[in-house]
């Protein structure tokens, strides 16, 4: 036989069970409402030219935007690149430079590079680049390559 | 009576530095300024220096709407850091307006003390998905970043456009 405290213990565990239900339900709800999906860091197609008539001295801004996914490394490697090689870097807001600058001779194909350590997640950057060894003549000012951010 | 000739030796050097300044990419502002070429083109990707870059931007700035007491920057791109010539793809220029764009009414929104002011600014701000910005420039593995951000602040949560202001603008 229940004694009315006893009944009260019940009612009261029953009350504060349902209540952590519903508490939790409204966090679940919360969270699915609120968060931003995670976008995770991966590997994209670059490709362009790095024509400059002789003078390597001139840089070139893309104007693909490109937002890095999450908090990490912007790294760069080249499948194909032009006989000169590339300089390159990438800037962000009023053309800061973020990271260091890297450069890749004519015959580095396959080898990565770091161009920033850690970028912020959700920053917004630019790819800059220009020849690396300035000379002419080459015919072929072309590099395609692949962008981890 | 057919006749049949080989094209004229001036016709045939006009063309081979019409042809040759073509495929260099390099296309002369005038005799005095040979060095100085008004754009580069090569496989198809073209590039202009800052003034034109510059214009660009404003005939975009010329089609959005700022909030009040924001003004559009008078010379919004710069040349390099080492003052080393640099050229903007084609295309630089105006997402650079949209994002400029952007970024002010963000501004509104993060700093309104007014919900009305606050929710205005996030339905403006859904604007950006329609601009070249977004439609065109924005690579598309960001976009989903930045549609998710809209997304979230219509939904009154603004952690991630916060993120994006601090970061971007």
């Amino acid at each position: 036989m229940r004694t009315g405290k006893q009944n009260r213990e019940v009612r009261s565990a029953r009350t504060r069970r349902g209540r952590n239900i519903v508490i939790a339900a409204a966090s679940a709800v919360a969270i699915v409402g609120t968060s931003v999906p995670a976008f995770a860091a991966s590997w994209h197609g670059v490709s362009g030219t790095v024509y400059s008539p002789c003078s390597g001295n001139i840089w070139f801004l893309s104007s693909t935007p490109r937002t890095k996914s999450g908090t990490g490394a912007v790294k760069l490697q080249f499948s194909q690149l032009n006989p000169g090689g590339v300089t390159w870097n990438i800037l962000g807001k009023s053309n800061q430079q973020y990271g260091v600058t890297q450069s890749w001779t004519g015959n580095e194909t396959g080898i990565t590079r770091t161009l920033d350590s850690s970028l912020g997640g959700g920053t917004t950057f630019f790819n800059h680049f220009k020849e690396y060894d300035g000379k002419c003549g080459y015919g072929n000012y072309s590099f395609a390559g692949s962008e981890y951010y | 009576m057919t006749i049949s000739r080989g094209p004229r030796p001036w016709l045939t050097a006009v063309l081979t530095v019409v042809v040759s300044a073509g495929l260099a990419g390099c296309v002369a502002t005038g005799a005095a300024t040979p060095r100085e070429p008004t754009f580069r083109v090569v496989n198809g990707q073209t590039y202009v220096p800052v003034p034109t870059a510059d214009d660009e931007y404003a005939r975009e700035a010329a089609t959005l709407s700022l909030p009040a007491q924001r003004n559009w920057p008078q010379h919004p791109l710069r040349a390099s850091e080492a003052g080393t010539p640099d050229w903007y793809q084609v295309g630089y220029g105006r997402q650079a307006a949209d994002r400029f764009w952007f970024c002010s009414w963000a501004a509104v929104a993060l700093g309104a003390a007014d919900p009305k002011v606050r929710h205005d600014a996030v339905d403006t701000l859904q604007g950006m998905l329609r601009l070249y910005y977004y439609t065109v420039a924005l690579d598309p593995p960001s976009r989903p970043q930045l549609l998710a951000e809209l997304t979230t602040a219509q939904r009154g949560h603004l952690a991630a456009l916060d993120t994006d202001l601090q970061r971007n603008c």
